[in-house]
């Protein structure tokens, strides 16, 4: 409202000309008081609002903001900085008030007074930065003071050389103040997206607050259940989720594994699909969810047809509703004690065990897609299988190979290849075996499983090729469509803009 | 509610600030004017970029075809741009400075009262490049063609005579009539310690 007052006393000419012999008052009297010392100490000061130290400011902040992945305090911190220098600019064109008059300036200046660049910019670089870079609490309290002092000093050097106007600055500041102020508290609330430092994976939510406070009312609202205790739960295995464990109010206490999706999720699973099509094709279904609700309804679905084919797999526990459209809880039983199969002695009877899971899912026309060590469990020497939300049914061919060719890299990580093959020749024929092989390689083999190869220097794939009794030739992965082709353009032209915008990005907001 | 009246205070800000003129789209604000109007703002900005300058150029009146595109002005230099729809969006930039170089320009005859004039030709084949500099007490303007049509260098005389120099006490007396004498231009001998 302030400002919207004087935009509009501006305009009005005459009250523009009494604000400008106000200030010229003020500027003359402060001109008169200049020493040569005062002078060299004020161009001290107002260089911190130049081009120079904003950028290398901005960049720092944009960088720290890059390497702990807080992508959306990055876009609202390079929207709020555009916005403050375009409506600066607008006004500026609007009021088009000449420097200060009668004066001596001292100081670098560029265009039109009314309202200060300099001090809009380098006040809505202090508040971006203590909304992105500074914990909510007492720490950005005393930021704040910190920051009033710095751009109160910067304003009164820039006043003193005059190369603001006192009003200018005034405006200036409430203008860096309030566009950024709106964005981050409309944007990114605190509450919701707190700063933090721990160097987390973006799929990884945070679980405090009103999220801990939702998913507890929920729980008990849709499922009966009393949660005691909500803790993130292997993390080191999940990508495309926030896995948790659930402690369950009873006699004794029990668990929950609940794996926790939103927005984010969805779009990793984009950008994922997206990565994939571009590397090989539409090989198999990769249509991308239009919303976290079907992404968690497959996920779910495909686990419980996984249950009904009497596949080790966790029980369903249903879906429950964090935030309607934006957050959903996907439930199901905890594996309480068990261990990965990286971890344990891996024996014949495992061996079969892991074997017979994969025959079990060609009978039942299911595969999994993402058998690797993570997802295998073992306890009281029984394998338990578990992560379902790439699971599929009737595959093709193709990809129940694949399956059983990591079903078998899994199981000889921790064994052999001799023997792993020799017991799934009982249950495989040797074509189907050498078919396996002939379909998994690269992109095929989940990440962690080829870590683990890489890890150990073996490679177990180049092995079991060995143990066939004639060579197999390596089945094409590479399908290309149209679509494809559109794509990669799509991608190097919106490669070659990323690059354009960010070298934007980068240059000072001043300039 | 309150997250609305923000979204809105924003968005009326963003469409106030959309329908403003930017100074670097000023049509006719670099004009040469001798009135008590908010438009003379430019032309004041101008003479305070060099405050030594003597003589400030403004646009006395726009050929059929030609209009200004860009006005940039700082501490030590001010610029704007004519351009054509014919010879180009950069036909003419006129830049006011505290001294120019004019080393390898000829001295010519000056149209300009008060101003010595001088012309370094750059190109006279495919188009039209040349640097015409008047120096005068306190300042220099540039005149820098850059013309891309087919005319050659037909069209300088008519844009080069819609540029006009305005005297700095004239621009004085504006400030002061502005501001009913109480506020003036540059500041005077026993104000300006540093």
């Amino acid at each position: 409202m302030l400002v919207f007052s004087l935009l509009a006393a501006l305009s009005s000419a005459r009250l523009g000309n009494r604000l400008t012999r106000v200030d010229h008052v003020l500027l003359v009297g402060i001109a008169n008081a200049r020493t040569p010392a005062l002078t060299d100490v004020c161009r001290a000061v107002s260089g911190l609002a130049s081009a120079l130290p904003i950028q290398i400011l901005w960049v720092g902040m944009l960088a720290v903001l890059v390497f702990f992945r807080r992508w959306r305090h990055l876009v609202v911190a390079i929207v709020a900085m555009a916005l403050t220098n375009a409506v600066t600019w607008n006004i500026a064109g609007v009021v088009r008030r000449p420097r200060p008059l009668g004066v001596n300036v001292l100081g670098r200046w560029e265009g039109f007074a009314m309202p200060s660049l300099p001090i809009a910019v380098f006040t809505a670089l202090l508040v971006i930065a203590l909304y992105c870079l500074v914990p909510h609490g007492r720490l950005r309290q005393y930021g704040k003071a910190a920051a009033t002092v710095v751009i109160g000093l910067v304003g009164v050097a820039r006043v003193y050389l005059a190369q603001d106007n006192p009003s200018d600055v005034l405006v200036g500041i409430v203008i860096g103040v309030t566009v950024p102020l709106v964005a981050f508290r409309l944007l990114v609330p605190s509450e919701v997206f707190p700063v933090s430092y721990r160097r987390r994976r973006t799929a990884h939510l945070e679980i405090t607050g009103l999220r801990y406070q939702a998913i507890c009312q929920a729980l008990e609202a849709q499922l009966g259940v009393l949660p005691v205790r909500i803790e993130p739960f292997g993390l080191a295995g999940s990508g495309g989720s926030t896995p948790l464990r659930v402690t369950v109010k009873g006699d004794p206490d029990s668990f929950l594994f609940c794996k926790l999706y939103a927005a984010n999720h969805l779009r990793s699973d984009r950008w994922y699909k997206l990565g994939r099509t571009l590397l090989y094709g539409g090989l198999e279904d990769e249509k991308a969810f239009n919303s976290v609700r079907r992404l968690v309804q497959y996920e779910d679905y495909a686990l419980r047809v996984l249950h009904s084919a009497r596949l080790p797999v966790p029980t369903p526990g249903g879906i429950v509703e964090i935030t309607p459209e934006r957050e959903y809880l996907l439930v199901m039983e905890f594996f309480d004690g068990a261990r990965e199969i990286g971890e344990v002695t891996v024996d014949d009877d495992l061996i079969d065990q892991g074997l017979r899971i994969i025959r079990r899912m060609w009978e039942a026309g299911l595969a999994h897609r993402d058998i690797k060590p993570a997802n295998l469990l073992v306890r009281d020497g029984r394998l338990l299988v578990i992560d379902s939300a790439f699971a599929q049914v009737r595959p093709s061919p193709w990809r129940q190979a694949v399956d059983l060719a990591n079903m078998m890299l899994v199981l000889a990580l921790r064994s052999d290849p001799h023997r792993v093959y020799r017991r799934a020749e009982q249950l495989f024929t040797t074509e189907e075996i050498a078919e396996a092989f002939a379909a998994t390689r690269g992109l095929t083999m989940p990440t962690q499983l080829r870590r683990l190869m890489r890890e150990q220097g073996r490679n177990l794939h180049a092995e079991f090729k060995k143990l066939l009794p004639y060579e197999v030739q390596p089945i094409a992965i590479q399908r290309w469509s149209w679509r494809r082709v559109v794509l990669m353009i799509a991608v190097v032209f919106a490669g070659f803009l990323g690059v354009f915008a960010v070298s934007q990005i980068l240059t000072s907001p001043l300039s | 509610m309150r997250p609305a009246l923000a979204v809105s205070a924003v968005t009326i800000t963003v469409l106030l600030a959309g329908c403003s003129v930017r100074v670097g789209s000023v049509s006719a604000g670099v004009a040469c004017r001798n009135t008590a109007r908010v438009d003379n703002s430019v032309l004041v900005l101008l003479a305070q970029s060099v405050p030594t300058a003597q003589l400030i150029p403004c646009i006395a009146s726009v050929p059929a075809g030609w209009r200004p595109a860009g006005l940039h002005v700082t501490n030590g230099r001010a610029s704007f741009v004519v351009g054509s729809d014919r010879d180009g969006p950069k036909a003419l930039t006129v830049a006011l400075t505290r001294t120019c170089r004019i080393t390898g320009a000829t001295a010519v005859p000056s149209d300009v009262a008060g101003a010595r004039r001088y012309e370094r030709p750059r190109q006279v084949g495919h188009g039209y490049a040349d640097d015409r500099y008047y120096v005068y007490t306190g300042g220099c303007t540039t005149y820098t063609f850059d013309l891309t049509g087919q005319s050659r260098a037909v069209p300088v005389t008519e844009v080069a005579q819609a540029i006009r120099f305005v005297q700095r006490t004239e621009v004085a007396d504006l400030v002061r009539r502005m501001n009913d004498g109480r506020v003036v231009l540059d500041p005077t001998p026993e104000r300006s310690p540093t």
